[in-house]
C-alpha cells in the first residue's frame, strides 16, 4: 500500500470544447487585444477608458474584447431572432388571405394565377396544382395519408435526405398502418413527383407498368419500380428518366401483383 | 477554407457575365432615350461585383439547379437593386457611384427619379416570365418574396432617413444591426439565398436558415463597406469620406457618440444637425479624427470579424445537408471575402 498522500486534481474549468467561433477571424492588432493584461489600449486612447486629456478613468472601465465579441455577437443574434419572431406573425396574420408561402398552403396558387390551357397536359398540371391547394382542407386526415415525397434531381445527392412533400389531398380512410413512401428519381431535369397511395398492407405486393405520357407522341416511361422495404415498412419508388425524355406529364397506375387491382397513382412532371 | 479566396472572384466574374448579358435583353432600346431609357441602363452597365445575382445562382446550384434556372430571379435581383441605387443616392445626396458622378448630379433629380421608378418596373418583368419556366407556383412564391423583401427594404432606408431626419444619434448597435438587417441584407444576401434555395429545392425546405446565414454575412458585409468609405482608394468607386458628410449611422458613428465625452458629443451633434452643404471640410476631418481617437474604425472592423464568424456558423447549418460543390464552397468562402475586399 502506498502511504503518499493522494494527489487529487481540482476539477477543470471547463468539461465541453470551447468553440469560440466568433474568434475566428481576427483583423490587425485584435490577437494582442484578447489579453486583457497587456492589450489594453494605450493611455491616451479614449476607448481605453482614458479622458480625453489623459487621465485614466478607472470607474468605467470597458468590457473586455472578449466581452465585446460576446456582447456584439449576442446582439446581433437577438436581432436576427426577434426579427424572425415578428415575420412569423406577419406571416400568420396574412395567412389568411392565402399569400403563399405565409401560411400551411405557402405553395398553393391562388386562382387568379392559374394556368389557362388548352391541351390536355396543361389541364392536367392544372387540375393537380388544384388539389394541391386544397392540402390544407385534408390537414385532418394526415394520419391517414400516404406520405409523398418529392425529390429533387442533385449531383451526388448522396446524404441528402428525400424531402418530404405536402401530403396528398385525396381523402383516406383512418388506417394505422400506413407507411411512408420514399421515391427515388435519377433524372438530369428537374423532376416533381406525386404518389397517391391508400394505406395498404398489401405494399409488398405493389407494381406498376410504367408511366404514359399525357402528350401524344411521347415514349413511356418504362424504368419505374416499386420496391418494399419491410425493415423501414415502406415503399420505395425508383424512377430514372433518360435524357431524351420529352418534358412533360407523364402518370401511371400502381396495381396490386395478385389481383390486378389498381392502387394508387403515380405521376411525374418533367420540366423543360 | 482559404483565406483568400481565388472562387470567389470566378464565380462572381462568371455569374456576373451572365447575369450582365441576360440583363440587357430587359432594358429597353426603344425612345424616349435620351430623357428615359438610357438613364435607365446607366447604372447596370456600369458594372458593379455582381454579389448578389450571383448569390442567388450559387444557392439554386448548391441545391441541384441549373444556373440557367435561376438566372431570370438573379436579373431582376440585379435590376432592383440598381433601381434601389439611383434613389439612394438621391435621398442620401451621394456624388459618386461606381467610379461616375451618380444620375441625379448628371441628369438631375426629377429624370433620375423617373428613371429610377421605371427600372424597378423593368425589374419586375423577369419574375413575371418565371411561370413559363418555373411554373406558376414557383414563379407566385418568388414574386411575393421580392415583393417582401422591397417593403422591408423601404422600412430600413426609412429607418436610417428617419434617423437623421431628426438627428437621432444616441443609437445603439442593435438599432444599427436591425437597420441594416432591413436597408441592407434583404435585397443583398437574404433574398437572393432565399430565392435560390427556393428555385434549386422547389420550395421544400425551411427558409429560416437562410434568412440568418444571409443576416450575418450582409451585415459582414455593410460594417465592412462602410470601413472602405472610411479608407478605401479611388478602386471602391465611391468618394472617400461620403458616409460622414452624408451623416450616415454607422457602427463607427454610433460608438463614437457613444463613447465621447460630454463635450465632444455636442458638438459631434451639433456638426450632424447640419445639411450636408452645410458641413465643412473641417467638421468631417474632426469627425474622421474622433473615429480614430476613440477606436471606431477597429472596433467596427472587430464586430465584422465576428459576424462572419457568426455567418460561418449560420452557413454551416443551412447547408449542412447539402453535397460538396462548387457552388457551396463559393457561399462558404463568400463570407471571407466579404471583409477582406477592398
Amino acid at each position: 500500500m502506498n502511504d503518499r498522500p493522494r494527489i487529487r486534481r481540482k476539477d477543470p474549468a471547463r468539461d465541453g470544447p470551447v468553440r469560440d467561433w466568433s474568434n475566428m477571424f481576427r483583423g490587425p492588432g485584435a490577437t494582442a487585444a484578447t489579453a486583457p493584461s497587456t492589450d489594453a489600449p494605450p493611455p491616451s486612447s479614449p476607448t481605453g477608458n482614458t479622458s480625453p486629456i489623459g487621465v485614466p478613468d478607472d470607474s468605467a472601465a470597458p468590457p473586455a474584447f472578449d466581452d465585446e465579441a460576446r456582447i456584439g455577437i449576442e446582439t446581433a443574434y437577438q436581432v436576427i431572432d426577434q426579427h424572425l419572431r415578428e415575420g412569423r406573425l406577419a406571416a400568420q396574420a396574412q395567412a389568411p388571405r392565402g399569400t403563399p408561402g405565409t401560411g400551411p398552403s405557402a405553395t398553393a396558387p391562388p386562382a387568379a394565377m392559374s394556368i389557362s390551357s388548352d391541351t390536355i397536359q396543361q389541364v392536367v398540371t392544372q387540375g393537380l396544382r388544384f388539389y394541391s391547394s386544397l392540402t390544407p382542407l385534408w390537414a385532418a386526415f394526415l394520419k391517414s395519408l400516404a406520405a409523398s415525397t418529392v425529390v429533387r434531381d442533385m449531383p451526388a445527392a448522396a446524404g441528402l435526405a428525400p424531402v418530404p412533400l405536402a401530403p396528398s389531398p385525396f381523402p383516406r380512410a383512418a388506417a394505422d398502418s400506413l407507411a411512408p413512401v420514399i421515391v427515388e428519381i435519377a433524372s438530369a431535369r428537374m423532376a416533381r413527383v406525386t404518389v397517391d397511395l391508400p394505406p395498404s398492407t398489401g405494399a409488398p405486393n405493389l407494381a406498376t407498368g410504367g408511366l404514359l405520357a399525357l402528350a401524344p407522341g411521347h415514349a413511356p416511361l418504362t424504368d419505374v419500380a416499386l420496391v418494399f422495404d419491410p425493415a423501414a415498412n415502406r415503399l420505395v419508388v425508383r424512377i430514372r428518366v433518360p435524357d431524351t425524355q420529352p418534358p412533360g406529364v407523364y402518370s401511371g397506375v400502381i396495381v396490386d401483383r395478385g389481383s390486378a387491382a389498381p392502387r394508387g397513382t403515380i405521376t411525374l412532371r418533367i420540366d423543360e | 477554407m482559404s483565406v483568400t479566396s481565388s472562387l470567389v472572384p470566378a464565380i462572381l466574374g462568371e455569374y456576373g457575365a451572365m447575369t450582365r448579358a441576360a440583363l440587357r435583353d430587359y432594358l429597353p432600346a426603344r425612345e424616349p432615350r435620351r430623357h428615359l431609357y438610357d438613364l435607365v441602363a446607366d447604372y447596370p452597365l456600369r458594372g458593379g461585383k455582381m454579389m448578389r445575382p450571383s448569390l442567388c445562382i450559387a444557392a439554386a446550384c448548391a441545391f441541384g439547379a441549373r444556373p440557367d434556372e435561376a438566372l431570370g430571379t438573379a436579373v431582376s435581383i440585379e435590376l432592383l437593386h440598381n433601381a434601389l441605387l439611383i434613389h439612394d443616392d438621391i435621398e442620401d445626396g451621394s456624388e459618386q457611384r461606381r467610379g461616375r458622378p451618380t444620375l441625379h448630379l448628371e441628369h438631375g433629380i426629377p429624370l433620375a427619379l423617373n428613371a429610377g421608378d421605371t427600372l424597378a418596373l423593368v425589374g419586375l418583368r423577369p419574375l413575371l416570365e418565371h411561370h413559363e419556366r418555373l411554373g406558376a407556383d414557383l414563379a407566385l412564391r418568388l414574386a411575393c418574396e421580392a415583393e417582401r423583401m422591397a417593403l422591408i427594404s423601404a422600412e430600413g432606408q426609412a429607418l436610417e432617413l428617419g434617423w437623421r431626419h431628426d438627428n437621432l444619434i444616441d443609437l445603439t448597435d442593435a438599432d444599427y444591426l436591425c437597420m441594416v438587417l432591413k436597408k441592407t441584407c434583404w435585397l443583398a444576401t437574404i433574398f437572393p439565398l432565399r430565392a435560390g434555395a427556393l428555385i434549386g429545392s422547389r420550395v421544400a425546405i425551411d427558409l429560416d436558415a437562410f434568412v440568418r446565414f444571409g443576416f450575418f454575412l450582409g451585415a459582414t458585409f455593410q460594417i465592412q463597406d462602410d470601413l472602405l468609405n472610411l479608407v478605401a482608394d479611388r478602386s471602391y468607386g465611391k468618394e472617400r469620406d461620403g458616409d460622414l458628410w452624408e451623416g450616415k449611422r454607422t457602427l463607427m458613428l454610433i460608438r463614437l457618440f457613444r463613447e465621447s465625452v460630454p463635450a465632444d458629443r455636442d458638438r459631434l451633434a451639433a456638426i450632424l444637425r447640419f445639411p450636408r452643404h452645410e458641413r465643412t471640410g473641417a467638421d468631417v476631418g474632426w469627425i474622421r479624427a474622433q473615429m480614430d481617437r476613440y477606436d471606431c474604425v477597429e472596433y467596427a472592423r472587430r464586430f465584422a470579424h465576428r459576424l462572419a464568424g457568426a455567418a460561418l456558423h449560420e452557413y454551416s447549418l443551412a447547408f449542412a445537408n447539402l453535397p460538396d460543390s462548387r457552388d457551396k464552397r463559393f457561399l462558404e468562402e463568400m463570407v471571407t471575402w466579404v471583409v477582406e475586399r477592398n
